[in-house]
């Protein structure tokens, strides 16, 4: 099996994750003036979602369904989705109205989470492995991981950090070195030029909105 | 966790035993031909749903795939989850629709539900609007609330049909008085606009009340708003502070800040009290 094949469409595939800041040039400005997030502390705040992973993914007495919804609340806590949503939006964002920004964001965050927790609820045997971390342009920090076993050839996984509201974010995530954001960001212009922000939505709502898997 | 130390993140295999067994029984059961194997089909499908549950979806899909292709549309329903999410398999939407067609041709309702989803996000096949309205409309009929909620959504919008306001609210309020957290909100917001019906502050507060109870972070923070400001309902900073508080916990910023507000003003007591109730609340 293509190992890219398989993980990119559940976590967005995209260009290189070194293009987000020069994309974002009003949060870069903003970001200047925060610290950045310590390598250490960086690379502590993904071990830690990946043992929290094997906890949740783990626990006995719950259904997948439970188990991935934990799990979702769980990476929403990591993840700053205004930011990555609002960036994914682009110039979109200013031109759809105060519901309507509610209500992508809502969608949004609900089918990031719901593409992680998927992503990482089966495979039997896999790891999950913290490399290191490295400076990304004036204040962020990327993580690289890996995950290996489960049938798969080891793949990269980044995860670009930044501090927002005095807590480490991820804001970013690169599988490959291709980022989710930018070519959700191409995806999402499509959308919109074809069908409106409302159709944007209605294509959100409807990737939100299956139902679960029938048991017998 | 040190750099480099390794997690085993998911769960070992623990149904191969079971899952040869239903193979076994699903190869039995085509070699003998399918009369009189119903038991057996029921129960290689539930073994390949106890794999799922394991997320051992390699196992599921073995179990699964020759029961889709002798016809079992729930085994159709269920591979074409595995092919829409990627799991156990390189995620193919093409291949989920052809599944989830075959299964709604026999009948299966949800597999009709998410095909209908999948015409609308262009996932799978071309986007074709009026095509997912004819099939939600079959579904709703059905008293699906995930269906009667994502039409309403699309007759207000004016997508695939003429807009029909009257339409869309009646099958959003019929997904919300079933319990459909997401149609409780979207009925909270229409009565708080006043655009699609008559303005009501009070049910506005009554619908956010209920998807707030049932775990929806967008009413949960209305809620909290509302009770603080008294809009729509008696002022009630202890239960706007519980709500801030779940809201705020989940990561919605501005909630953050009400319980910061909340919290100066309150006495230390009523304070302990609202976050004894949010660290108590769970979802209906």
């Amino acid at each position: 099996m293509n190992p890219a094949k398989f993980w990119l469409p559940a976590i967005w595939m995209a260009a290189s994750t070194m293009l987000l800041p020069a994309l974002s040039p009003v949060d870069m400005a903003q970001a200047q003036a925060v610290a950045r997030v310590e390598a250490g502390q960086a690379k502590r705040f993904i071990a830690d979602l990946g043992a929290q992973a094997i906890n949740v993914l783990r626990a006995d007495g719950h259904t997948i369904e439970q188990r991935e919804a934990i799990f979702r609340d769980m990476l929403m806590r990591k993840f700053s989705m205004p930011f990555i949503g609002r960036f994914v939006l682009g110039r979109y964002w200013q031109s759809a109205t105060i519901d309507q920004q509610e209500e992508y964001l809502a969608l949004f965050s609900e089918f990031v989470l719901r593409n992680y927790a998927s992503m990482l609820g089966g495979y039997a045997g896999e790891t999950f492995e913290v490399l290191n971390a490295a400076e990304a342009g004036k204040s962020d920090m990327i993580v690289s991981s890996r995950v290996s076993g489960g049938g798969r050839e080891p793949l990269g996984v980044d995860w670009r950090l930044r501090m927002i509201d005095d807590q480490p974010q991820i804001i970013d995530v690169s599988v490959g070195g291709i980022s989710m954001s930018i070519t959700q960001r191409e995806e999402y212009s499509a959308l919109v030029q074809r069908n409106g922000m409302a159709g944007l939505i209605e294509a959100l709502r409807a990737r939100t909105n299956s139902l679960p898997a029938e048991g017998p | 966790m040190k750099p480099g130390m390794k997690h085993g993140v998911f769960r070992p295999l623990s149904g191969r035993s079971r899952q040869g067994a239903g193979l076994w029984v699903i190869a039995a059961c085509l070699w003998l031909g399918l009369a009189g194997c119903d038991g057996g089909e029921n129960e290689a499908f539930s073994l390949g749903y106890a794999a799922y549950q394991q997320g051992d979806f390699t196992a599921a899909m073995e179990v699964w795939k020759p029961l889709a292709e002798a016809g079992d549309a729930r085994a159709q329903y269920n591979l074409g989850m595995l092919y829409s999410e990627g799991r156990g398999v390189a995620r193919d939407a093409a291949q989920a629709m052809q599944l989830w067609r075959k299964a709604a041709d026999q009948g299966h309702l949800r597999a009709r539900h998410n095909l209908a989803l999948a015409l609308i996000a262009g996932e799978g096949a071309a986007q074709d609007y009026p095509a997912a309205i004819a099939e939600l409309k079959i579904t709703a009929a059905a008293g699906f609330a995930n269906s009667q909620y994502s039409l309403g959504k699309m007759l207000l919008e004016g997508l695939g049909e003429t807009r029909d306001v009257a339409a869309g609210m009646n099958y959003i309020t019929m997904a919300a008085e079933q319990g459909f957290a997401k149609a409780q909100y979207s009925l909270g917001k229409a009565y708080r606009d006043g655009e699609v019906v008559a303005q009501n502050d009070e049910s506005a507060v009554r619908w956010f009340r209920k998807a707030a109870g049932r775990g929806h972070i967008g009413a949960q923070r209305h809620l909290a708003f509302r009770l603080s400001e008294g809009k729509g309902v008696a002022r009630d900073e202890v239960a706007a502070l519980k709500w801030a508080l779940i809201a705020a916990n989940q990561g919605v910023a501005d909630a953050a800040q009400l319980v910061a507000s909340l919290s100066r003003n309150l006495p230390p007591e009523q304070i302990a009290r609202a976050e004894m109730e949010a660290s108590a609340f769970r979802p209906e």
